[in-house]
């Protein structure tokens, strides 16, 4: 059964947040530069949810409000934020708990509110500030500790000592962990006191006995007259909460403690174990015989004994495995109702998990936690291979606005399932570097993937410089990515090939008209002109409700071309490297024919036939000898080395532009 | 849990009845006849569900009829250790709706129409509207009733249950035209706040799947006198959730009918078979005789029922027929100058007696008559039916009252709370102000009251230093709260709290040794040794303008007398007068002769004889 989540944050003059709402998912993966405030975004949510806060942290000051407010406290303005959850209506102590605090019954929706705000006298001076928690719409209906027993979030924070937490008695996961099974008392204490025996047997080695002696003497010798002089030696002493902390965790087949583990591995471990422990225990996987016979007579119970069976001890009954999802919702329904535990709905908040991982298990960990686990999980993080196996829709982006940071998300994107499949195996190649960029170039194909970046460099503004990623998407369905990047605020331009061909309308056997497209031939001048690049454009710009179908001047390609610029779409006229022999000089073109001479695979022959169809203008035959011979990819990582700016078509140089200006713009 | 709840548990462990229903483990309806113990067996049953089988955040909730009925509840809950707690809810209906179901879900639908924040109708609102209907109509005033129109209202909506009441075609279009009319004035009143909330538990999957997770088990006491949207209610969370359901009631003493309220709903949930149904009948309040007598006033087909008096067992009953020559004031005052120190004489302590009147309403005030002459008397009385309605404030004052008087009755904290929800839910600009600040001041106005001889001292300081009348100017909850506070203080100030000292006003609710004063209705659930009751004429008692012989009206009458009869632990004593003048509508005086009730009748051929039969000079 999948946790409650949170669902959507507001915050309005907190820290680096002057307003935003972002709507979030089960699985949450906030990415964005350091400094951005992915950790003030979390802590948002930890004045209202964490169990660990106290009074004192969540009374804010002045010092709270966004940079950009000028004298905030004197000015009386507010710090709020409002957090909302959903997925919880299977729990009814959560539905019975939270009555006052629905907002939306389809999907069942909650909301808690924080409000910073200040104390006004009856001449409406300003006393003094105070917050209120609140559920729902209404202020009177305060959120509490024991709301917060219920539903809250642990937060665990980049820099942790894991080794110490795993090692801490009573706050240690594994001890919690241990605790949750309420082990009988009796049998603790018997084994208490056997290893007690065990241990005293120790006293009975000569050694000992010895050491006591000399202890005796050595103290009779310095106390002088003191009376009393027996020393008594006696192992630790073994009760029985302590008999709990000394379980710890070894690893591998050498046992290695804790300590002796790699910092990666050990996080590893105590992620899991927090895991284990935030996981919803509706479902006991033990039942005491006590507590099962008590539910005998309980409506339903069938689902409970046709599951658990009888242990070796026969002191419990255990949960069976290869429980099916459809009897494990009847379990929890009979579980919800009769098992009167409290069952805490803890959201886990992980800051920078990849720390000290090598990449391969960061991919491998994280990818079973982001699609499989049912708790609900925050990460905040600048790891590629996180982002990489992230589900397209649980990515939040953090981006810097003048004077607040914007946060974007994926949660609501609405994108067709298949293109859906195709990022995720896109961003999974690529390691989700679109997500890192401060802007982003799409292209189609890996001739522009070689090209574009010595094209910006040739500009004077290599891309990498202003953290511009060139993504080649490999083909020309831009939609679905230009929708991620619009989702998640991420600045982008697109360069695509204009794809010109010559309509012939053809008559069929029964007289009906058909058209047939003639790609890879020169235009004419004078014949009509067709493109499908910016065919493809236009349409994606209306359905992405960019554009309307009226704004686009049919009438004029020069004005469609404009508009698309606008629209950051830069369309060619052909394709790239039929676009720049076009647009290349003497020089140019001699350097088409100097890089294919360095790649090509045959003889002179060949260099031979592809200079004669350059000298002859036969662009589309020159390519087509590239593409046969040598491959569009390798004759562009060649050609990119010795391109020049001459050579560049001005679409090309747009889209550079363009992209460069946006990100500029935003950071200045 | 304590050892009186442990002592009592032991009490009923011994009547094998009251023991079932105590641990009754399913849905339950207990049909308990008069003084059988009924809310002996509801409170203990709600302690042991809140400690046992309810676990936060789940709670309990336990419904009565009355703001006075559920006070009276809590008192027992407290007796036997109960602490409140933010989980259970004890309250009335309306309470109920306006808590767990207007507040929480209004304003998710907006298709039911509930103003946010809620806005109750005023009186005046109320007859505004009612004015409206009427002229829209083009019908006079005696043409419908707004109580014909509110019954109607009560009954309107549409649900499971199968029980068929006569619906009056006119009644109907007046009371949709009413609906209407209400909603356009943005408001709610009593009847639409319970009737949306039932629309909303019917038709919202949500607010039933909340109402199932907050409340395992609900206990309803005063089944039959909660009407058809409360029975719907129960039908609902009977069949879609794992809610159980315990209810009280006893459809004898069903006699708010003029509200919609037919004994036929509990009549309908004991006869389904996932109840179970548990008649308590036995009674350890009256002796044989008086159940027998009560028993007949009641007039029902065979066959006739049958309870057992277990506590005065072998006591025969001790009646007095009293016929006054003309006027209510003779009645009144026979009872001061004769019954009472007769009775006092025998032993009876004044707490043991109970005197019911008709009405306490504007025209025929005549509990407000009756505590005049026995004041007049000296005579010491408790009212249990006042001019004023005993609303929240009223109570808070009084809790303030008692404060005053003595600190560790009541929480200072409990009652600045409610002062300062009450500044926030009035948008008093007070609210703002630090709470410590406002709470200091609050103190010390309660402080500086202590030293206020008398009741309409202490209330005008504490309404002026509060401002409480200014506060409640166009509040929205509570519309008519300053024509009630207003009297409030006509009582203290001329009437029968004038001259009280604050502690009458603090224990209003609780008589020490004195004579309860109450009208017929008001009587129910308490108990008396000795029962005297007035205004036994033909046509006053049962009214009988244009209500048909064996109709609904006419048997809610025998079920009231059988009510007022049934609060006797061993006498009764009737009185009637032969003549009776009323003002007619155009105010001139007009004496009627009036005949002996039917219940005098029914009485007198059981019990009547020479020597208990007496006219009002020689009695």
């Amino acid at each position: 059964m999948k946790s409650p989540f949170i669902s959507r944050v507001k915050i309005k003059n907190f820290r680096n947040f002057l307003d935003i709402d972002v709507k979030l998912n089960h699985k949450q993966v906030l990415v964005g530069e350091n400094g951005i405030g992915k950790t003030n975004f979390l802590r948002a949510i930890q004045i209202i949810l964490d169990q660990s806060f106290s009074d004192f942290d969540r009374e804010l000051s002045s010092s709270d409000f966004n940079d950009s407010i000028e004298t905030p406290i004197e000015n009386g303005e507010e710090i709020k934020i409002t957090i909302e959850i959903q997925n919880y209506e299977h729990n009814r102590q959560l539905v019975a708990q939270f009555e006052d605090a629905v907002i939306s019954t389809n999907p069942p929706t909650l909301q808690i509110n924080y409000k910073y705000y200040p104390i006004k006298d009856e001449v409406e001076k300003i006393i003094r500030y105070q917050y209120i928690i609140y559920k729902g719409i209404n202020e009177e209906k305060i959120f509490r500790r024991e709301d917060r027993d219920l539903l809250n979030i642990k937060v665990i924070g980049a820099l942790r000592d894991v080794e110490r937490e795993l090692n801490a008695n009573k706050r240690s996961p594994l001890y919690k962990l241990v605790k949750q099974y309420n082990i009988e008392q009796d049998e603790l204490k018997k084994i208490a006191e056997s290893m007690k025996d065990a241990a005293e047997e120790i006293l009975n080695l000569d050694e000992i006995r010895d050491v006591k002696n000399v202890i005796e003497k050595k103290f009779t010798t310095l106390a002088g007259l003191q009376q009393d002089n027996t020393v008594n030696l006696r192992p630790y002493d073994i009760d029985i909460e302590r008999l709990l902390y000394t379980i710890q965790v070894y690893m591998g087949i050498k046992e290695r403690p804790v300590a002796e583990l790699s910092l990666g591995l050990a996080n590893i471990l105590y992620v899991s174990m927090m895991m284990l422990l935030l996981k919803d225990k509706t479902v006991p996987r033990i039942l005491k015989v006590e507590d099962y016979k008590n539910l005998l007579d309980k409506e339903g119970v069938e689902i409970v004994t046709n599951n658990y069976k009888i242990s070796v001890t026969e002191n419990n009954y255990i949960l069976k495995d290869e429980i099916n999802a459809d009897t494990n919702k009847s379990l929890y329904s009979f579980f919800d109702r009769y098992n009167y535990q409290p069952h805490t709905a803890t959201i886990l908040a992980l800051e920078e998990p990849e720390a000290h991982l090598h990449p391969v298990l960061q991919r491998l960990i994280y990818r079973e936690v982001l699609h499989k686990s049912e708790s609900s999980v925050i990460f905040t993080t600048h790891s590629p291979y996180i982002t990489s196996v992230a589900p397209l829709e649980t990515i939040v982006h953090g981006r810097y606005e003048v004077n607040q940071t914007k946060m974007f998300s994926t949660a609501s994107l609405k994108i067709d399932e298949k293109d859906k499949e195709d990022i995720e195996r896109y961003l999974d190649a690529k390691r989700g570097e679109i997500y890192f960029g401060k802007g982003v170039l799409l292209v189609e194909g890996i001739t522009e993937e070689y090209i574009i970046p010595k094209v910006a460099q040739l500009m004077g503004t290599p891309l990498e410089d202003l953290g511009i990623v060139v993504c080649n998407i490999h083909s020309t369905n831009f939609k679905p990515y230009v929708q991620l990047l619009e989702s998640l605020g991420i600045p982008w331009s697109l360069i695509t090939d204009g794809d010109y061909y010559e309509l012939e309308i053809k008559k069929d056997k029964e007289g009906k008209e058909k058209s047939v497209k003639h790609y890879h031939r020169d235009w004419l001048e004078g014949t009509q002109q067709n493109f499908r690049g910016i065919e493809l454009m236009n349409k994606m710009l209306i359905d992405l409700k960019i554009c309307e179908d009226k704004d686009i001047p049919k009438a004029s390609f020069p004005d469609q071309l404009e508009l698309l610029r606008n629209n950051n779409c830069h369309v060619g006229f052909y394709t790239f490297e039929v676009d720049s022999m076009a647009n290349s000089n003497e020089e140019g073109l001699l350097t088409f024919k100097k890089v294919y001479s360095e790649v090509r695979s045959g003889g002179e022959k060949q260099q031979e036939n592809f200079d004669n169809e350059i000298d002859d203008r036969n662009f589309w035959n020159a390519l087509k000898k590239i593409d046969n011979n040598i491959s569009k990819g390798r004759f562009a990582q060649r050609l990119s080395s010795q391109l020049t700016l001459e050579m560049v078509p001005i679409y090309i140089k747009n889209g550079v532009n363009g992209i460069i200006n946006k990100v500029r713009a935003n950071h200045e | 849990m304590n050892k009186l709840f442990y002592k009592d548990q032991t009490l009923i462990s011994k009547d094998v009845s009251q023991w079932k229903a105590y641990n009754s483990n399913n849905n339950t309806v207990v049909i308990a006849g008069p003084g059988s113990g009924k809310t002996r067996v509801l409170t203990l049953k709600a302690i042991k569900l809140v400690q046992s089988n309810i676990h936060s955040p789940s709670g309990l909730a336990c419904i009565s009829y009355s703001r006075e009925t559920v006070r009276e509840l809590k008192k027992r809950l407290r007796e036997y250790g109960y602490q409140r707690n933010q989980y259970d809810f004890i309250g009335t209906m309306h309470g109920f709706c306006l808590i767990h179901i207007l507040q929480p879900f209004g304003h998710l639908f907006p298709e039911y129409n509930v103003p946010v924040p809620l806005k109750i109708a005023s009186n005046e609102l109320i007859g505004q509207i009612y004015n409206g209907v009427i002229s829209d109509l083009g019908v006079e005033f005696n043409g419908i009733s707004m109580m014909d129109i509110n019954k109607q209202r009560s009954l309107s909506f549409i649900g499971i249950s199968e029980v068929q009441i006569q619906t009056d075609a006119f009644h109907v279009q007046a009371s949709e035209l009413f609906e209407k009319k209400l909603k356009e004035s943005g408001s709610v009143d009593f009847i639409s706040m319970v009737n949306i909330s039932t629309k909303m538990i019917k038709e919202q999957d949500y607010v039933k799947k909340t109402l199932e997770a907050r409340f395992p088990w609900f206990l309803i006491d005063e089944y039959q006198d909660l009407g058809k949207a409360l029975h719907e209610i129960v039908l609902e969370l009977k069949n879609q959730t794992g809610a159980k359901i315990f209810a009280v009631g006893d459809m004898n003493q069903s006699i708010y009918g003029f509200n919609g309220a037919y004994p036929d709903f509990l009549n309908e949930l004991d006869t389904m078979s996932d109840f179970e149904s548990i008649p308590l009948t036995s009674n350890y309040r009256s002796n044989q005789d008086i159940i027998e007598g009560s028993i007949d006033t009641l007039a029902l087909n065979p066959p006739r029922l049958s309870y057992d008096a277990k506590k005065r067992i072998g006591e025969s009953a001790e009646l007095t027929f009293i016929t006054c020559e003309a006027e209510r004031q003779q009645q009144y005052d026979v009872v001061a100058k004769k019954i009472i120190p007769k009775l006092l004489e025998k032993g009876i302590p004044y707490k043991e007696i109970g005197i019911l009147v008709g009405a306490n309403s504007f025209a025929n005030p005549e509990v407000t008559e009756m505590a005049a002459v026995l004041k007049d008397y000296k005579i010491p009385f408790y009212i249990v039916k006042w001019t004023f309605t005993n609303t929240d404030i009223v109570f808070w004052l009084q809790d303030c009252a008692q404060w005053c008087l003595d600190k560790s009755k009541q929480s200072f904290d409990g009652l600045f709370k409610f002062w300062h929800s009450q500044l926030k839910l009035h948008n008093d600009s007070r609210f703002l102000w630090e709470e410590i600040r406002q709470k200091t001041l609050f103190h010390e106005i309660l402080i500086g009251s202590k030293n206020k001889e008398n009741v309409f001292d202490w209330l005008e300081f504490i309404f002026n230093s509060l401002e409480l009348n200014e506060m409640l100017v166009d509040s929205n909850r509570y519309p008519d709260e300053n024509e009630n506070l207003a009297l409030l203080l006509d009582e203290a100030k001329n009437k029968n709290l004038k001259n009280s000292k604050l502690s009458r006003f603090a224990y209003l609710g609780e008589p020490e040794d004195e004579i309860t004063v109450t009208t017929r209705h008001s009587s129910k659930g308490l108990e008396f040794e000795a029962v005297i009751m007035l205004g036994m004429e033909e046509g006053r008692f049962p009214y009988t303008y244009r209500v048909e012989e064996g109709s609904r009206q006419m048997q809610e009458a025998h079920r009231l007398c059988y009510v007022c009869i049934s609060r006797a632990k061993r006498e009764c004593i009737l009185i009637r007068s032969k003549k009776i003048t009323i003002m007619t509508r155009r105010g001139d005086p007009w004496t009627i002769d009036y005949q002996p009730s039917r219940f005098w009748n029914i009485l007198i051929d059981r019990f009547g004889n020479i020597e208990n039969t007496f006219s009002s000079k020689d009695y």
